[in-house]
């Protein structure tokens, strides 16, 4: 289904009363008749405007409380803007919070129609359609079950199903991408791609930046409500990026003990050690194959990263671990959340431990980088760099930094015009690492 | 009403799908995961009544005649205002999940308050006119009356949900204050005493009450073989009507604070 979305000039602002909120009847007979004391208006959103043509998907990046959900619920026309206007074209169809409105003790098929009501379907639509959502979300099995029966990852599957199966025009989807295993994003994903290529007009808001990068055509950076920034995707995530590491560098505290690592570093302030410190990195080892300290590993050869933190008050943390060149290139960067990793984060000592099968890079300096993140990528609790120095021997290339396992196959025509059947093959192998 | 109303938003078949679908929800949800399902929901009035019928017949006897019948039409007609009333009070701020969905009706949140709390009188009416006919009642042609006495009562208890569902959301005291109100209009009406146990300087108060009117239209009908005066359900249904249209333009008004505030 095809819809646009056009956003010009859009405003919203919130008040902050006087002490708590207004709503209250003491507060309310305190002030009488007079007005509200509102202490402070602010502009929850102001001066955005953008385009969303059929076939367009538009990146929505900032930090907790940038005004995203505020803009997107403005689109959705469920909150009123002060200024400004949006005008849609198409069915509105949200993925904002999954299960809104389905009950535990009914049965599956009993919440997906009551989600496809909620999100704006008739109960005869959705009936035709069922069969379709409970394909899509892989329960068929379960489907005459209590939903309070289902696993976490069950319920979302369920709410996602039914949510992606309303023939948006217009497509709002705010955090909900980091759904289910990693076999079923890639499935939703899919499926919010097939639904931009078929002319919706989406709007997706997330913390993943790879998403933005992978599947935007626009991307928008909002921060306390304006527009830092619109444009190309892979720029904007990039300029995103570099704002949360000065982010990061502010919050670090102006001095703190050194440290020395379990490889001898010493960890400094400022200079290889970033971050808020509200959750810490106590240790980082890094380990073969039997859990026995390395510094030094072979082309090829496998490693681990285990990594201890503590877990502290707040939110559970992302865990980066990345492998650089000196020069600062990174060669690998994965995190607990891109990999889709539920860690569990105790107030008290944490560990981690990535595994990594083979490490194919040419010979030579490398250091492994280990952060600790706020979950919306705000800024670092606690960043490693060039902390943990790994050495890799082997296989020099006259440039590169892969080395995989390869083959070389060569072959010759006889005839430079013939169909092939003829022609001599020489093959050689050529292993490295061993 | 306004079809560029987002509150209002829908067809008319979508609006009955989200009605009947939630309805039902609110309903089977309650009741089944329980060994005896949807009977849990008359284990109160019933309590209720034998609590009265102690009280009233054998403690202190009031001297109304058909007394279980009687307390029993006024408890469960009761139960049901305060119930949906009640449930309308946080149909919106506890609902925040659905008022952000983009295609969602939100007007029609207090109506499925209101039916949803009206099914437990539905389930206890079975009841109500098996202890009348042991009473002594007759079944008669007035019980064609009753759907209209029901649908006056659903008008009224409407008007007063839009009105307290969007007033609530910015004076959290309304989910506060509305129970004690409604344990004191539990007084005001005849429930389990009558009009006759009421010194007549104070009949003004009830009578003034439209759930008196109510009450007595249910025990016309069901007790007494008697048409309900349709001169007050007349007046009630006029008020609620009027009530209604403003509690509507209360709601219109108020709906875009719903997410701001909740």
């Amino acid at each position: 289904m095809s819809g646009s979305v056009e956003v010009c000039d859009l405003g919203k602002q919130f008040a902050r009363y006087d002490r708590q909120r207004a709503g209250s009847l003491k507060e309310a007979m305190r002030r009488g008749l007079r007005p509200a004391r509102i202490t402070e208006q602010f502009w929850a959103l102001r001066n955005v405007s953008f385009k969303v043509q059929p076939g367009e998907m538009l990146g929505v990046i900032g930090h907790n409380g940038s005004g995203k959900s505020t803009m997107l619920r403005m689109v959705g026309g469920v909150m009123h803007s002060d200024v400004g206007s949006v005008t849609t074209t198409g069915r509105i169809s949200g993925l904002l919070e999954l299960n809104a409105g389905m009950h535990p003790e009914l049965s599956g098929r009993d919440n997906i129609l009551i989600g496809g009501v909620i999100a704006g379907l008739t109960r005869k639509q959705i009936t035709a359609r069922m069969d379709e959502v409970i394909a899509f979300a892989e329960l068929e099995e379960f489907i005459d079950s209590p939903v309070r029966t289902y696993s976490m990852g069950m319920r979302l599957r369920l709410g996602f199903a039914v949510a992606i199966h309303t023939d948006p025009g217009v497509l709002l989807i705010d955090e909900v991408l980091s759904v289910g295993d990693l076999a079923f994003q890639t499935k939703c994903l899919d499926r919010i791609r097939r639904h931009r290529d078929e002319g919706s007009a989406i709007i997706l808001i997330t913390h993943d930046l790879t998403q933005v990068e992978k599947l935007c055509t626009d991307a928008l950076w909002l921060r306390k409500g304006e527009v830092v920034a619109q444009g190309r995707p892979d720029v904007l995530v990039g300029e995103y990026r570099a704002a949360m590491a000065r982010d990061s560098r502010q919050r670090t505290p102006p001095s703190m003990p050194e440290t020395i690592t379990s490889t001898g570093t010493t960890l400094r302030a400022h200079e290889n050690r970033f971050g808020s410190m509200e959750k810490v990195i106590e240790a980082v080892y890094l380990q073969d194959p039997f859990a026995k300290g390395v510094r030094e590993i072979a082309t090829g050869d496998a490693l681990s990263i285990a990594v201890k933190f503590s877990g502290g008050s707040g939110p559970v943390p992302i865990v980066g671990v990345s492998i650089g060149t000196v020069d600062g290139l990174n060669m690998l960067d994965v995190n607990t959340e891109s990999d889709n990793v539920a860690i569990s984060s105790s107030e008290k000592s944490n560990s981690i431990r990535v595994d990594l099968d083979r490490v194919d890079l040419t010979a030579g300096s490398y250091f492994v980088n280990v952060g600790l993140f706020h979950p919306s990528w705000d800024y670092a609790y606690d960043y490693h760099w060039q902390a943990y120095p790994l050495t890799i021997t082997g296989s020099h290339g006259p440039s590169g930094k892969l080395s995989p396992p390869r083959s070389w196959i060569a072959s010759a025509e006889n005839r430079p015009v013939s169909a092939g059947d003829d022609g001599n093959e020489q093959t050689g192998t050529w292993l490295t690492g061993a | 009403m306004g079809a560029r109303s987002p509150a209002f938003r829908g067809s008319f078949n979508h609006w009955r799908d989200v009605i009947w679908l939630l309805v039902s929800r609110d309903f089977r949800g309650r009741y089944k995961h329980t060994k005896v399902g949807m009977l849990w929901s008359l284990a109160s009035p019933v309590m209720f009544l034998l609590i009265f019928y102690f009280l009233f017949q054998k403690v202190i006897n009031l001297d109304i005649p058909r007394y279980a019948s009687y307390a029993f039409a006024g408890i469960i007609v009761w139960n049901w205002t305060q119930q949906a009333l009640i449930a309308s009070a946080s149909s919106i701020s506890s609902n925040q999940a659905l008022v952000a969905q983009p295609r969602f009706p939100v007007a029609a949140l207090p109506i499925i308050s209101v039916t949803s709390s009206m099914l437990n009188l539905v389930i206890a009416f079975p009841l109500l006119l098996l202890l009348a006919w042991i009473d002594g009642a007759q079944i008669t042609l007035v019980l064609v009356a009753l759907p209209i006495v029901a649908a006056a009562q659903f008008l009224l208890i409407l008007a007063f949900a839009y009105i307290i569902a969007a007033i609530n959301v910015s004076l959290r005291d309304v989910e506060q204050i509305l129970p004690i109100a409604l344990q004191l209009g539990y007084y005001v009406t005849p429930i389990f005493f009558s009009m006759s146990n009421v010194p007549g300087e104070f009949h003004g108060a009830f009578l003034a009450n439209p759930m008196t009117h109510i009450i007595t239209a249910y025990r016309d009908i069901i007790m007494y073989g008697q048409w309900p005066a349709w001169t007050s359900l007349g007046i009630i249904v006029a008020g609620s009507g009027l009530l209604l249209i403003l509690g509507l333009r209360i709601f219109k008004h108020a709906q875009y604070r719903f997410l701001e505030e909740l």
